[in-house]
């Protein structure tokens, strides 16, 4: 009797580990595929979230020309620095223009 | 000589010649005034004339395009006793800037005829007024090439890493 007991026992242990692990199994496909779409999901997610705001976006063209011209006559001037005086520094040297900054 | 041909005497294109050899290329040009907005050559338009500048400011610009819709932007501005339009002496004769007048201008037009015909006739003048040119254009040049360096060198900031 208790014997029996033992036996069905280990027959159930074995179903139920075997069903485990064959659930594993079957779950295991489902969870590699859905891996990219998470990944997928979770890098637009984030890009999203840092995306950098354009501060130029809702500014009239005639002021971005405006400030265009503005870069071209400082960048004229620092050329012509570089020209009279040629050096690395000139060449490199910074201007106020707001186009200038990155 | 009046106060207005003086100005274009003093012109950097007119360097070294004598006051004679100076009179002789300053009298092939007409003088013309255009009022502020007024479009003295297109890009890609026959360069079949010199301007030197008396009095006034002319804007020399490129199209550039601007959340699609083009636009002329400035490159460089042009002061009283300047030369432009020096396409009409150099090869394929194309003017590859747009000039527009920004503030009310006098100017001496110089036809490419006519200025030709004494370069070639008159070796000491045509080889003056070619190394003026030479000097110019190769000013430009550099100013140019210090201008896009600028630019590269801030892109290749922004891109991989910089100051």
């Amino acid at each position: 009797m208790l014997a029996t007991a033992a036996i069905i026992g280990l027959v159930v242990w074995f179903l139920g580990v075997g069903l485990v692990l064959g659930l594993g199994a079957f779950s295991e496909p489902d969870m590699v595929e859905a891996k990219p779409e998470a990944m997928v999901a979770k890098s637009e997610f984030f890009a999203a979230e840092n995306r950098i705001p354009d501060p130029w976006h809702n500014v009239p063209i005639d002021l971005i020309l405006s400030q265009l011209e503005h870069h071209i006559r400082l960048e004229d001037a620092a050329a012509e620095s570089f020209m009279h005086e040629p050096s690395k520094q000139s060449l490199r040297a910074r201007t106020l223009s707001s186009l200038s900054f990155n | 000589m009046t106060a207005n041909t003086t100005a274009a005497a003093g012109c950097d294109l007119l360097e070294g010649l004598a006051d004679k050899e100076r009179d002789r290329v300053l009298a092939l040009g007409e003088k013309v005034t255009a009022k502020s907005g007024a479009v003295l050559f297109t890009l890609g338009e026959e360069a079949d004339r010199l301007y030197i500048l008396e009095a006034g400011q002319v804007n020399l610009a490129l199209p550039m395009t601007v959340r699609g819709t083009e636009k002329d932007v400035l490159v460089e501005e042009k002061n009283r006793g300047e030369m432009l339009g020096w396409s009409a002496l150099v090869p394929p004769h194309k003017f590859t800037l747009t000039a527009k007048v920004a503030v009310d201008a006098e100017l001496l037009v110089l036809p490419r005829g006519k200025l030709g015909d004494l370069i070639n006739n008159d070796a000491r003048i045509g080889h003056l007024l070619m190394r003026n040119l030479a000097t110019l254009v190769g000013q430009r040049l550099v100013k140019t090439q210090t201008m896009w360096v600028r630019e590269i060198q801030r892109a290749v900031d922004s891109r991989f890493g910089g100051r």
